[in-house]
């Protein structure tokens, strides 16, 4: 084990900062894995929210600890996810059996071609509450009453996810996130269905381009009703359908660069640090990131992008945190988990500005054995 | 054959192609004439994709172009017989329900002259086994986007096994999250990193074991 000399909070802030540290800090972003490991199935974890905290935090003490919490506190009632994810989505123990992970129903969109004018009449907000929500959660949304519902229901989440903070911030555990937003291409990604929203680039680039622009103020005023009412510095901004595994240069400079500036810089202003948590495949378009102020900002890929050449291209401008492989931590043996994470460590965390982590969060189905290795190698492996 | 359709195609050019469709029927061109035309805009958009030219928002337009165009043409096909390569049974596997990445590769398989069953989602290992006993495809494709779909793979290829068909056909694998060790934990025969590459594989493997 390698001698701490710094707290949880001292450790992130200055890889963040990409600052010398006494170790590289490990964030293992556990969402469904918690519960699992508990020997919960995935429907216990909606059903029994009181277990599934309690769960995430034996989770924690079981595997020695850890230095950043990520934002699985909110699984077990994903309600206030639904303006974040606008999609008709299937949970276990509802649409789907106990031991089967959440999934996307991209079938039919929950935004139609007609919608647009709403959004650009009246923004993302009105949207997701007015079209969305009755859609995606029955009863919630739509006119006073089931507005009132939503709020309702969202403020009691806010509040235990502040506890949860609190919790953790006593332990001397920073959390990593404290809310989540996300491009406005995303949004549209999801709403229209994804089959649908590149047939729109094509049809009706213009309208896209006039939603998305009316629907900047509420994504990054989402991010900042988070900061407000947790007061965590730093904002998840989710990224997947914007990466060049689905769309070329010319579009990514057209339809989602732009935006993703706007709401860095907007979010900077307001004293926040975005996390881009950016999966699927941006390798091509990393040097674009360079564009975005220095050391402002940190992102995640999914061992999807070539975190390696990421560094080579990103190191010292800004804190780059991954990329253990689902399929390593799922399939694999600790032995190999321990040899990529020190290639990581040596690699991506040489001169600092690194946070080690799965590619995006780990699967539920996660060998616990692994998951340990991860940590472990963290906390005794230095850069060489 | 109409070049200019074919381009139209490949270029992505919705309006034209589908206006070309519309005045090649009028002018009394053959109905598999005009379909080859565009399925060869397709081929080409295939290539534009392996050259990092086209992304998946392509190949989506493409589809739908495509699927426009077939649908203008089938009036007059109704009785035709395109050749087909041959059979190719496709599915996401039980615990999955993705399909978006299904729904394109079997688009590209059928533009491509593939005649494809499409089991859809959530497909338990002995319907795939039926299907296969029930055509004699050649070829099972396997795909899913989630770490649970790795023992869907693995089932079905086990219930391929204790059917005693196993050797008849060829097993392919793709979908987000896998890879070469998946397709060995699985039993599967070959994986795709991505749509276009499952039509490539599906031409390899249309051979007779």
């Amino acid at each position: 084990m390698i001698t701490e000399t710094m707290t949880k909070f001292e450790r992130l802030d200055a890889a963040l900062a990409m600052e010398p540290v006494d170790r590289v800090p490990v964030c293992p972003m556990i969402n469904e894995y918690y519960a699992v490991k508990q020997g919960m199935s995935l429907g216990d974890l909606h059903r029994d929210p009181k277990a599934a905290i309690a769960a995430h935090r034996k989770t924690y003490d079981d595997h020695g600890g850890y230095d950043a919490m990520g934002v699985g506190a909110l699984l077990p009632d994903p309600f206030p996810l639904v303006t974040v994810l606008p999609t008709r989505t299937k949970w276990p123990g509802v649409h789907l059996p106990d031991d089967v992970r959440m999934q996307f129903d991209e079938t039919t969109p929950t935004i139609e071609v007609e919608d647009y004018d709403f959004i650009i009449k009246n923004g993302w907000d009105k949207t997701a509450f007015k079209i969305v929500m009755p859609i995606v959660y029955p009863g919630y949304g739509g006119g006073l009453v089931g507005t009132a519902k939503a709020y309702l229901r969202m403020g009691k989440l806010i509040t235990g996810f502040k506890k949860d903070i609190k919790y953790w911030t006593e332990r001397g555990v920073p959390y990593l996130v404290g809310g989540m937003t996300q491009p406005p291409y995303e949004y549209l990604c999801l709403a229209r269905t994804l089959n649908q929203y590149f047939i729109d680039l094509y049809r009706r680039p213009d309208t896209v381009l006039e939603a998305m622009d009316a629907m900047l103020p509420d994504v990054i005023g989402a991010a900042k009703r988070f900061y407000d009412a947790t007061g965590i510095p730093r904002v998840f901004v989710g990224g997947t359908r914007g990466s060049n595994t689905f769309i070329s240069e010319e579009q990514f400079d057209r339809f989602y660069f732009p935006s993703v500036k706007k709401i860095v810089n907007a979010l900077i202003d307001m004293g926040i640090m975005p996390m881009l948590h950016f999966d699927s495949d941006w390798t091509a378009f990393l040097p674009k990131f360079l564009e975005l102020p220095k050391g402002k900002f940190f992102m995640h890929f999914d061992s999807v992008t070539d975190i390696f050449k990421a560094k080579d291209i990103l190191g010292g401008h800004c804190c780059l945190m991954g990329d253990v492989p689902a399929t390593l931590l799922t399939i694999g043996i600790p032995q190999d988990v321990s040899e990529y994470c020190k290639k990581l460590i040596d690699y991506v965390g040489k001169d600092g500005g690194f946070i080690l982590a799965p590619g995006c969060s780990p699967s539920h189905d996660s060998k616990p054995e692994n998951m340990q290795a991860m940590i472990d190698t963290a906390k005794c492996y230095y850069p060489h | 054959m109409s070049v200019e359709l074919t381009q139209f195609v490949a270029d992505l050019n919705e309006e034209g192609a589908l206006a070309q469709v519309k005045a090649e029927l009028e002018a009394g061109t053959g109905p598999l004439d005009i379909f080859e035309a565009c399925r060869l805009g397709m081929v080409e958009v295939g290539n534009r994709y392996e050259a990092n030219e086209y992304f998946v928002a392509d190949l989506m337009m493409a589809g739908e172009i495509f699927k426009q165009a077939s649908e203008l043409l089938k009036p007059s096909m109704s009785g035709l017989t395109t050749e087909s390569k041959g059979e190719v049974v496709f599915g996401t596997v039980q615990g999955d329900i993705h399909d978006i990445g299904k729904d394109l590769v079997v688009a590209l398989l059928r533009a491509d002259g593939f005649e494809v069953h499409d089991l859809g989602v959530d497909v338990p290992p002995e319907k795939f086994v039926e299907k296969i006993k029930e055509t004699g495809a050649l070829v099972l494709g396997l795909s899913g986007l989630i770490t649970t779909a790795y023992d869907g793979m693995k089932n079905t290829v086990t219930a391929l096994e204790e059917a005693g068909i196993r050797d008849q056909v060829k097993v392919l694998i793709g979908g987000g999250l896998v890879n070469a060790e998946v397709m060995a934990y699985a039993g599967a025969d070959d994986w795709g990193k991505d749509a276009n590459q499952a039509v490539t594989l599906c031409n390899k493997y249309m051979v007779p074991a």
